[in-house]
């Protein structure tokens, strides 16, 4: 649990990096449908599920 | 001094860390993220073609009837065999640059320019429409140029728009219908006749194209001609595709007379690649009536005799599928 909420934020703004490049590639060859393919959307539905869980978990601890 | 002993004791994830390791954790796990995601992105199929019998799409609801062509190909035929009968030769006639056989003829150029620009243009005359065809990679999503078009018996292959990576847009291959979905890119259409047409998203419906008996779509682009044949100053693209990049084009002069043109890039002192508009005035220069821009960058790759003609920027890459000119019924293999 406590690897989790160290790991868990790393992971948010890694995936949040990489959603950036993903953009950034999607611009330079949108038809490599970098941000609509079905990676893509798996990697933004995990990213979202993660920065959730991370935020909630931040406002429970706040709110202690 | 208990607390630095005991911060020290706990496992590395509960211990203190400067701003600079916890960094340069971000940046490892944003590498490793988008590593996991460019493998289920580049490699994992979208689309499953396959060469042998017809390629089976994915996506199921996206699959309608097999168009049927409703207009005489023998006959269309006979009139290419003898429109271009200078071309075509008793025997098949194989050369370091070309190939002719009664009925297909590919002639290869290769051009420098002092602009630091090498490109590789290939003119074909086919006496069916059979001999041209859409090549897929036989054993995996995507293969090396020299293997799709070895897979395929073709005599001549250039990379087509990596179908495989699609899953939308209008998709016809071989005259099988694989998706239908109109998108904001332009198409090229192969027609049963011969004859090509590239259209931007706001000149054609799905339906419409279908009535006319669609033998293959290709999106990529952006069309290099308008409809006078002139060259293209403005396209229907991002602007980093604008810049210069190694290339692959498909032309169209008439129905059974086409080129495919590859343009190599990204290799100083060699070639540094072509930009769109000087891809769209080349091919005007050709004396192309309607042109469309391929899958460029690493994927540019023209094959001839199952060696590869140009000089793939970085290398090459893996393809999924080639535009391929063969004998119809392949039987090339049998008159060697």
């Amino acid at each position: 649990m406590k690897f989790l909420k160290f790991i868990l934020p790393h992971l948010a703004v890694a995936m949040l990096l990489g959603l950036v490049v993903l953009i950034i590639l999607d611009e330079r060859n949108p038809l490599m449908n970098f941000l609509t393919g079905t990676a893509a959307r798996v990697y933004m539905l995990t990213m979202c599920i993660i920065c959730i869980t991370v935020i909630a978990g931040h406002i429970s601890e706040h709110n202690k | 001094m208990q607390n630095i002993n005991s911060e020290k004791k706990g496992p590395w994830y509960e211990r203190k860390k400067p701003w600079w390791q916890l960094a340069i954790l971000d940046i490892v796990l944003a590498a490793l993220v988008v590593g996991v995601f460019a493998f289920f992105h580049l490699w994992l199929p979208k689309i499953i073609l396959t060469k042998n019998g017809m390629p089976e799409p994915v996506y199921q609801v996206s699959v309608a009837e097999t168009p049927v062509p409703e207009y005489d190909t023998e006959e269309e035929s006979l009139q290419w065999r003898e429109k271009f009968s200078s071309f075509f030769t008793a025997d098949t006639v194989i050369t370091d640059n070309s190939y002719s056989s009664p009925e297909v003829s590919v002639q290869i150029t290769e051009h420098s320019t002092e602009k630091k620009l090498n490109y590789f243009v290939a003119d074909i005359h086919i006496a069916d429409i059979e001999n041209i065809q859409s090549g897929f990679s036989a054993e995996h999503s995507s293969d090396s140029p020299e293997k799709v078009a070895q897979d395929n018996d073709a005599i001549l292959a250039m990379n087509g728009d990596y179908c495989s990576n699609q899953r939308e847009g209008f998709l016809v291959r071989n005259g099988y219908l694989y998706l239908t979905e109109q998108t904001k890119y332009d198409i090229c259409v192969l027609y049963y006749d011969g004859v090509v047409e590239t259209y931007q998203p706001s000149e054609y419906t799905v339906s419409e194209i279908m009535e006319k008996d669609p033998y293959q779509v290709w999106k990529f682009g952006p069309e290099l001609l308008d409809k006078n044949g002139s060259p293209k100053t403005v396209f229907n693209t991002s602007d980093a595709i604008l810049h210069k990049h190694p290339r692959s084009g498909f032309g169209y002069y008439e129905p059974g007379h086409y080129c495919f043109v590859v343009v190599d890039g990204r290799q100083p002192g060699y070639s540094d690649g072509i930009n769109m508009e000087d891809f769209s005035k080349l091919f005007a220069e050709l004396g192309c009536v309607r042109a469309f821009n391929m899958d460029g960058g690493a994927s540019s790759s023209m094959v001839f005799e199952n060696e590869i003609v140009n000089k793939p920027s970085g290398g090459g890459r893996y393809i999924s599928d080639m535009l391929v000119i063969k004998e119809k019924d392949a039987l090339k293999g049998q008159e060697k």
